[in-house]
């Protein structure tokens, strides 16, 4: 394994999945590249412009309201003095029920919580719309803006092309967006592209009296960070390639793909924030043809473009990340690399077997499930294990996944964390 | 090489699925047989029928397209009646061996143990949609709603008939509707 430590915060190490490439293949030889990025040193805790978006459609009444009260008030209760709160609520419409105000007012917000009334339908892009007019507010670059968006349904009377829109605005913006996902009919797409697409997460909360734990461990995260914005800046060797199939993933704590942009001189690949304690995983496909020198060989050249929590841009120097060129092909491989590589398999296979089954293809979409009850069962994952083969025997016996069972199986292949 | 897994036409030299990710040479490896996976995803022979280890249908047209199945109501086990291509599908019933393995293979359920292992033979008949059964001389017998059957004949069933093989193991013949 290769260290490389840049002058500043952050530190950048990678293993291949081989380090090594053969000279004079007749084919590019494909490469996993497992990058692991973490801080050096650890910055004040930051101060956080906390935005509640939550549904309060008439499914919510009772139990799951009289839940999420409880966890909005916690949230009041752990924020710090000099943190921000606002809270937008939405059915089929929008509005807000705490303005953007300091913590320390906790006392007197506490009891407007009270104030949420089941009745409506759902329209989670006018809710989205809400938090980042609230965000904005008071937003600055020493504050950490981020979302959590709850809702426990699909966005009937939204647009979902209007919440993609949203995210990405926000994005721009400087505001992340965790989505958390209540019960067993919202719709996991959406609420997955909501939290990719601006940076922030994805949860699937089964029980309303689990919301609690989940809004308290989702704004210790966000405390948790330690630098923002994390995008690297690759320029790579003629000879090397980035896959543009399945390019680039983010492992921990949850995994999604991630799409480099081109900036006309270099890759740029946007891996979001690092936390205090735990390493970002990144996985990169290459492909590469005849190396150049016949020892050891430059891929690529990359620099880390990063934010502190106070808002201040900086850029690591540079390093390059180098492979063994050997004559003939060299049978060695990583295993945590491996794992990592059947771990997003699995991922990206859910996310196929749903897709065929949408297609019409119940058969494809069983093979496909056939090839992740084997990848479980390596990993001795006994509960993937069983929801993939609860998926098999829905298609086979009733020619559908129903939703409930799509949610649980996204979400197990997704998170990596807990 | 195409990706067994997602059909995504990979270029040559590759190890893993360029889209999916998959380990190509897990299936490269097994070099005389390719194999097939039963729905469990235990690997078997090609042309394995079922599966050696957890005894499910393999061919994954059939598990689909099948309407038949025998169900014990007590347990809720269910097994699935596979189907071929032909008019008439003959399915053996019976109790594996070591050197005998039947179609349907009833030795996972606990009272098997009076089953023979030829014990009868269903008969579908994918024209008429109709299921028939003949006890192929078994030990302890082949029973429809009760009444023994003759070993010389043939006898229709019904959806909802209960099928006894020997007077242990009671299975019910159910039908799906297309």
């Amino acid at each position: 394994m290769a260290l490389l430590k840049s002058k500043e915060n952050i530190i950048l190490s990678y293993v291949w999945e081989n380090p090594t490439i053969t000279q004079n293949l007749p084919f590019e030889e494909q490469k996993f590249l497992l990058l692991k990025i973490r801080p050096v040193d650890i910055p004040p805790t930051p101060r956080v412009n906390l935005i509640l978006v939550l549904d309060k459609s008439s499914s919510m009444e009772g139990e799951p309201l009289e839940n999420l009260k409880k966890a909005v008030k916690e949230i009041l209760q752990v924020l710090d003095e000099n943190d921000r709160i606002s809270i937008v609520l939405f059915d089929s419409e929008a509005r807000t029920l705490v303005s953007n105000s300091p913590a320390s007012q906790r006392r007197e917000l506490r009891t407007r919580v009270e104030d949420i009334y089941p009745i409506g339908g759902t329209c989670i892009d006018e809710g989205i719309a809400f938090g980042i007019e609230e965000a904005e507010k008071f937003q600055s670059e020493e504050m950490i803006s981020w979302m959590i968006l709850l809702t426990d349904g699909k966005n009937e009377h939204g647009d979902n092309d209007r919440c993609l829109e949203l995210s990405r605005v926000a994005k721009r913006k400087g505001i992340n967006i965790s989505t958390i996902g209540l019960g067993r009919k919202w719709d996991p797409r959406l609420l997955e592209q909501i939290a990719d697409l601006s940076g922030g997460k994805m949860y699937y909360v089964e029980n309303p009296e689990d919301l609690k734990d989940r809004f308290l461990k989702e704004f210790h995260s966000i405390k948790n960070i330690a630098y923002r914005d994390i995008a690297l800046k690759i320029k790579l060797e003629k000879f090397a390639r980035i896959s543009d199939v399945s390019p680039a993933f983010v492992i921990y704590p949850q995994i999604k793909k991630v799409e480099p942009l081109w900036d006309g001189e270099q890759w740029i690949l946007e891996v979001g924030n690092l936390d205090r304690e735990n390493e970002k995983l990144v996985l990169l496909q290459m492909f590469m043809s005849e190396p150049q020198s016949s020892y050891i060989n430059k891929v690529f050249e990359y620099r880390i473009e990063y934010r502190t929590i106070f808002g201040e841009k900086h850029e690591s120097s540079t390093h390059n990340v180098v492979l063994e060129v050997t004559e003939s092909y060299v049978a060695q491989f990583d295993d945590e690399v491996r794992d990592v590589l059947q771990r997003v398999s699995l991922y990206v296979q859910q996310e196929l077997a749903e897709k065929l089954m949408d297609d019409g293809k119940p058969l494809e979409a069983l093979t496909v499930l056939q090839t992740m009850v084997q990848t479980a069962i390596k990993f001795e994952d006994d509960e993937l294990k069983k929801l993939i083969e609860e998926n098999i025997q829905k298609v086979k016996l009733e020619g559908s996944i129903p939703d409930e069972l799509r949610i649980k199986t996204k979400y197990e292949t997704k998170m990596i964390e807990e | 090489m195409k990706c067994p897994i997602c059909s995504f036409q990979n270029r040559d030299g590759v190890k893993f699925c360029e889209r999916c990710l998959s380990a190509l040479d897990i299936f490269t490896l097994k070099p005389e047989d390719e194999g097939i996976y039963c729905p469990q995803g235990h690997w078997n022979p090609s042309g394995s029928k079922f599966c050696s280890i957890c005894g499910e249908p393999i061919m994954k047209e059939q598990i689909l397209l099948s309407p038949y199945a025998l169900v014990e109501k007590d347990s809720g086990e269910l097994i699935s009646l596979p189907v071929s291509d032909e008019k008439l599908t003959k399915i053996i019933v019976g109790r594996k061996s070591v050197d005998f393995t039947p179609d349907v293979d009833l030795s996972l359920f606990p009272s098997s143990a009076t089953v023979s292992r030829k014990h009868a033979v269903l008969i579908i008949d994918s024209e008429s949609r109709s299921v028939s059964i003949q006890d192929l001389g078994s030990t302890n017998g082949t029973y429809i709603n009760g009444e023994r059957l003759d070993p010389a004949k043939t006898y229709k069933l019904n959806p909802g008939d209960v099928v006894s093989f020997s007077k242990k193991l009671h299975l019910t013949l159910e039908v799906k509707e297309k």
